[in-house]
């Protein structure tokens, strides 16, 4: 008995993370003339990257796992500010492998530039084997394609409002994202509704904090307490704005499932207004 | 207005770059106890505690003062001691940001912290050993949570009252003596009893504090032992929390 696709993607080294060999170009331009965006054509330094997950990837048979998907990656001097680390949702300028490619630095457009291909398009070569992806840049990418549809959306009035505190939000944010020590979730009341100059939004933040770094770190933990200091201090400056009295900074033990229910995390891409 | 009102007042009400005009205002005194007395302000009444993390350079300036008084015995005025402050200012922050350049960026000046920011810091000192809700920090400082809130704001200038400040500075020393006796916020104790109070947050609560009282409520509940939460026997048991996107490094 032959072998599945799967197990022959397998067996020639696809993953997610694989970059698309050159010679698999033309093959991948005809599949992407769609006649309403340009076919992928990309330039010797851009990078074709496999965005779908390797247990996918190496799906049995050609119906459970038709297509795949690829990332036309562009190559760029450097990455942009407001592009890296998950700032934007809609673009991300990111180092594809630091250790092996250091000087690489790539961009790609969440819309733009996302293709599907039939996955049986990937049995006629094997990936580049000078090219691939790092762990890390895998999540990342993984990462930054799913908070394109989980992060919250909020009235774009809320957003206005706050948007005089754009860089000292940023800076506290990035204080506490650092290390990953504490998570900044917020519940905004009301979360789905645009008002009037005369109402206030009521906002509810918590600063949850790891709780290895709640009981045995002070020094992190006088981080974290500046950070949500500036924080609410840049919210209560904005008008139209109510922080509510509740506001905290806690302890993951004490953060409680009902609390998680009615916040959301915060995190760059929902600062990505300014584009 | 005595020297140190002045610069206790600067402290509390200007930046770091008036503090030059708010020493000279202050006018005549006794110039040659001004070094000591500006250090004994420097180290009293800006830090009460030991160097900690972001706020070392405060030191780095005091500890120059005396190598000051040596070479430059001929400082008889304000005004000149104040010019004299003011260089090594720039001297600790020329060390900080501008290695390899002769002259202090003026935004590196600029951006010294400001009283507010002291003041914010001090606040985060606190609650990094404490760890109380800001309702039960506002207990303990002696204010209401709206005043606590203006408080924590940096970039608000507030002219703080002495007894304020004095509260301020107490509960700052408690704070560093807690850091130095357990990891654990005090928090974790927060309704454990101890000597002279139902809890300690009680204890810190009251009208005039009892230093010596309080600082026996703190080794008392140090001796304590920390229960271990159910987090950490999980995690004694190999289980993990999963890496979120947060911890992949930067790609600056």
């Amino acid at each position: 008995m032959g072998q599945s696709l799967g197990q022959r993607l397998s067996a020639l080294g696809w993953q997610c993370g694989s970059v698309i060999p050159e010679s698999l170009y033309a093959d991948i331009e005809t599949l992407t003339r769609t006649g309403y965006r340009a076919p992928v054509r990309p330039e010797p330094a851009d990078w074709l990257v496999v965005l779908t997950q390797s247990c996918d990837l190496v799906a049995g048979t050609l119906d459970q796992e038709p297509l795949i998907e690829i990332l036309w990656c562009r190559s760029i001097p450097q990455p942009r500010a407001q592009f890296r680390d998950l700032r934007s949702t809609r673009r991300l300028d990111f180092r594809p492998n630091r250790q092996n490619h250091p000087e690489a630095v790539l961009s790609a457009h969440a819309a733009h530039d996302r293709y599907t291909v039939p996955r049986s398009t990937l049995e006629l070569s094997q990936p580049r084997t000078d090219r691939a992806l790092s762990t890390i840049s895998v999540r990342r990418l993984q990462a930054w394609l799913a908070l394109r549809y989980s992060r919250p959306a909020w009235p774009n009035e809320f957003v206005q409002r706050i948007s005089s505190v754009h860089d000292q939000i940023l800076n506290a944010l990035e204080t506490v994202a650092r290390d990953d020590i504490a998570e900044v979730r917020i519940a905004l009341a009301p979360f789905d509704m645009e008002l009037d100059q005369s109402q206030a939004y009521h906002v509810l933040v918590y600063f949850v904090v790891d709780e290895a770094v709640w009981n045995s770190a002070p020094d992190s933990r006088q981080r974290i307490h500046a950070a949500f200091g500036s924080f609410v201090s840049a919210l209560r400056r904005c008008t139209g704005i109510y922080v509510d009295q509740e506001s905290s900074v806690l302890s993951g033990a004490q953060f409680t499932w009902q609390q998680m229910q009615i916040t959301d995390p915060w995190n760059f891409a929902n600062l990505t207004w300014r584009e | 207005m005595s020297l140190g009102d002045a610069v206790l007042w600067g402290c509390d009400a200007l930046p770091i770059s008036t503090y030059r005009s708010s020493i000279v205002m202050t006018g005549t005194g006794a110039p040659d106890h001004a070094p000591f007395f500006l250090k004994r302000c420097l180290v009293h009444h800006w830090y009460t505690t030991p160097v900690e993390s972001g706020v070392g350079w405060v030191y780095e300036v005091q500890d120059k003062i005396p190598a000051l008084c040596q070479t430059a015995p001929h400082i008889l005025l304000w005004q000149r001691w104040a010019y004299e402050i003011n260089d090594l200012w720039r001297v600790v922050l020329h060390e900080r940001y501008g290695a390899g350049t002769s002259s202090v960026p003026c935004t590196a000046v600029e951006s010294a912290p400001a009283a507010g920011q002291i003041r914010a810091d001090r606040l985060a000192q606190i609650q990094s050993a404490f760890g109380f809700s800001l309702q039960d920090l506002a207990r303990v400082l002696g204010i209401s949570r709206a005043q606590l809130y203006k408080w924590l704001d940096s970039q608000r200038e507030i002219q703080l009252h002495e007894d304020s400040r004095n509260r301020l500075n107490q509960i700052l020393e408690l704070a560093s003596e807690w850091r130095r006796l357990s990891s654990v916020t005090l928090n974790t104790f927060a309704h454990e009893p101890v000597p002279g109070a139902s809890d300690i947050v009680a204890l810190m609560s009251q009208l005039e504090l009892d230093m010596a009282t309080l600082r026996l409520a703190l080794h008392h509940l140090a001796a304590r032992t920390t229960p271990r939460t159910t987090t950490e026997q999980l995690r004694e048991r190999g289980f993990r929390r999963r890496p979120s996107a947060n911890s992949l490094p930067s790609d600056a």
